[in-house]
């Protein structure tokens, strides 16, 4: 058995559907990965947010190791007005992505929602406790993730811009 | 899933632990060690051992390994993985990180790479 099968996933759903998110999301404002409708550009000074996503790592193949250290950052820069925000949540308290829970828009510029963290291209950890592989499903906590489009991105809608990649990592032993 | 590289511990006592062996073709977690003195730890690919960290005379040091694995949300199917072998003692920590090209990277900080 040795090393598990993990998976970056999404919970979707009202009753949580967990699906490969390795695909590659867009941040929007639906309850989807990659749906269509966008995060709004604000027309004047102020920051808009999508819905949350909730990402999780997730066991496929189970495995005779323990994963730690769980870690999110994005692959580049983000455009300028544009930036991706994260929060641990656990598991058990996921909620389905919706306009009653995504972060509230502010009249400010660059706006950090409350209870987030300003995603960077440095690793920033969200969860280090240690969860064995042997059971499949998530292991450890969500990184709850949203995205905030003020009024200075001059791309076009937020779905169609460029958004830059995720990665997670992980520790396993 | 099949790593470049697996570990080895040689316990004081001149004898060791590997990942994979006979009793053990489907591989074991780390935390399945012997309880005695380690003094090292290796990285071995399918020949030989490539990587070393040897232990301080001390009690109690505690062996490190991990892989650290990267998950690139981009649609493609990006991974990657880095090799970690090392010790703590203390406040003291040697890590040794030895990526998929054979280069590596000592150091004192778990969040290095």
């Amino acid at each position: 058995m040795g090393a598990a099968t993990v998976q970056a996933q999404i919970g979707t759903g009202s009753s949580v559907s967990w699906a490969n998110a390795e695909s590659g999301g867009v941040f929007n404002r639906e309850d989807s990965l990659a749906g269509t409708t966008p995060t709004p550009i604000p027309t004047t000074t102020g920051t808009d947010f999508s819905w949350i996503k909730n990402f999780v790592l997730a066991v496929t193949v189970t495995g005779t190791t323990a994963i730690t250290n769980r870690r999110i950052n994005m692959s580049g820069a983000s455009a300028t007005g544009m930036q991706l925000f994260w929060k641990a949540l656990a598991v058990a308290s996921y909620a389905q992505a919706a306009s009653g829970n995504k972060p509230t828009d502010s009249g400010s510029n660059g706006a950090t929602p409350a209870g987030y963290t300003l995603m960077t291209t440095s690793t920033a950890q969200y969860d280090n406790t240690s969860h064995v592989t042997s059971a499949s499903g998530p292991n450890g906590t969500m990184a709850v993730c949203v995205e905030g489009i003020d009024n200075t991105y001059v791309g076009g809608a937020s779905t169609s811009a460029t958004t830059p990649s995720l990665v997670v990592s992980y520790d396993e032993a | 899933m099949q790593d470049i590289y697996t570990w080895r511990v040689i316990y004081q006592d001149e004898t060791y632990t590997d990942e994979f062996d006979e009793t053990r073709p489907d591989g074991r977690g780390f935390a399945e060690l012997e309880d005695k003195p380690i003094i090292g730890i290796e990285l071995h690919d399918f020949l030989k051992a490539v990587a070393s960290v040897a232990f301080p005379h001390k009690e109690d040091v505690q062996p490190v390994f991990f892989r650290r694995r990267y998950i690139a949300l981009t649609g493609i199917g990006e991974r990657s993985t880095v090799h970690c072998i090392g010790w703590k003692w203390e406040e003291s920590a040697c890590y040794l990180f030895v990526f998929a090209d054979g280069s590596s990277l000592m150091t004192d900080d778990l969040q290095a790479v």
